[in-house]
């Protein structure tokens, strides 16, 4: 069972702001929510993956901080960016499980104009996708020896980067047809108001994202 | 063919998809190059804008109509805001304004013409460099204290900020290399994708 879009939304901004402004204690406050809010929705396989990569990077860097070189200095700059990022991945996994109609239904209640939801519900939806693509040119890259993981084709960075670009680029054009074709079959382009199957409406069970939402706010002071 | 100059549904497909991959190739480049921030932190959104001025470019004149180029800068400041830098959404939807400007003159048929887009891209590219150090002419540094950078980096960026030569460096280095990037990347998209036959109208 999820919980209201727009909650949902409202947890995501809170914590976008909030990992950005908390110390370590907080972050891992804030990283233990995050994995409650996936809990409570029944994603639970999730919520343990990230739970235990965020606790073990923590460990690592907490690790390295106290190191004498700075090349290990600068590698534990680079993992604290990423250990930021985890609650947010985490919040918006089960954004990410959720069917697109309810997520635009959800963004459309808050009246957000149509051409700026459209736009980011795509942008948002096709990460994932783009992200299987890219593993898929690079495994066939790798087949042609041209692959981002030998080191040797790095002495030519414009030519690797043309390799991985164009195909890319290539496929998001057939996405994008294949994509607006089917949007338009179903009359996205048609004018009048328009209805979603899914109902938009605050539910007991969201009493428990509100409580969660309190709690993430309450981690700003430790 | 007479086309519309309103933008439609597939317009915002097209737009959504190649404001992500721009915002990835972006975000590739940039995590490649971090280490370079102690030198010339200025100068680096400028190379990553290098690289994804293809994407720009393709979308650019695959879309063709006025508004993508404010789409695609708004969408982008939303990216931030989820990524927790509400911040740049104003910021980033000025610096759209600024591209529309520049391609604003015209009949219409200038949203297709690559060097105009390349100006466009080059004029975003140089604000969109300035944005990195406009938290911390808001914010102050207090922010990055807390993000455990070490005070080494946060001096240099504070040198970097508060210094007039470095910005303005910054920005012309970042027109620059956008406009150098937008003329390479027209060449590859000549040897590609017109042959290929997948944009002919240009």
């Amino acid at each position: 069972m999820n919980f209201d879009v727009r909650l949902q939304f409202a947890m995501l901004i809170l914590c976008s702001i909030l990992v950005f402004i908390v110390g370590t204690t907080g972050l891992s406050a804030v990283a233990v929510i995050a994995f409650l809010f996936l809990l409570s929705q029944g994603l639970i396989k999730q919520a343990f993956k990230w739970i235990i990569i965020f606790f073990g990077l923590l460990v690592c860097s907490v690790g390295l901080f106290h190191a004498p070189w700075s090349v290990l200095n600068y590698l534990n700059f680079i993992l604290l960016i990423i250990l930021r990022f985890i609650p947010l991945l985490m919040v918006a996994a089960s954004l990410g499980v959720l069917p697109t109609g309810e997520l635009v239904a959800g963004l459309k209640k808050l009246k957000i104009p149509e051409s700026i939801l459209l736009t980011l519900t795509v942008a948002l939806r096709f990460f994932p996708i783009l992200m299987d693509e890219i593993k898929m040119i690079n495994d066939s890259a790798y087949l042609r020896g041209l692959s981002v993981r030998d080191w040797r084709n790095w002495k030519h960075p414009l030519i690797l980067f043309e390799h991985m670009i164009v195909p890319l680029l290539m496929r998001t054009l057939k996405l994008v047809d294949d994509l607006s074709a089917s949007a338009s079959t179903r009359g996205i382009d048609a004018p009048g108001e328009k209805t979603s199957l899914y109902q938009i409406k605050f539910r007991q069970f969201d009493v428990v994202n509100v409580i969660l939402i309190g709690l993430i706010g309450a981690s700003l002071f430790l | 063919m007479i086309q519309s100059q309103k933008l439609k549904a597939r317009d915002y497909i097209t737009i959504g998809l190649y404001t992500l991959l721009i915002y990835l190739v972006n975000a590739i480049v940039g995590m490649a190059l971090s280490p370079a921030m102690f030198v010339a932190m200025p100068f680096l959104s400028g190379v990553c804008l290098f690289f994804s001025s293809i994407v720009y470019l393709l979308m650019a004149v695959k879309v063709g109509k006025k508004g993508a180029m404010l789409l695609m800068a708004a969408v982008t400041g939303l990216i931030y805001t989820l990524m927790g830098i509400v911040l740049m959404l104003p910021y980033f939807i000025l610096a759209g304004i600024v591209g529309e400007l520049v391609l604003w003159k015209g009949d219409g048929s200038q949203y297709r013409k690559i060097k105009r887009q390349s100006f466009a891209y080059a004029a975003y590219g140089s604000l969109f460099g300035v944005g990195n150090f406009m938290a911390i002419y808001v914010m102050g540094t207090g922010l990055f204290e807390k993000f455990n950078y070490s005070s080494e980096l946060i001096k240099r960026m504070i040198y970097f900020a508060y210094s007039p030569l470095w910005m303005a460096a910054g920005l012309l280095f970042s027109f620059v290399v956008t406009l150098l990037g937008c003329y390479i990347s027209s060449r590859m998209l000549k040897k590609h994708f017109v042959k290929a036959g997948y944009l002919a109208n240009y």
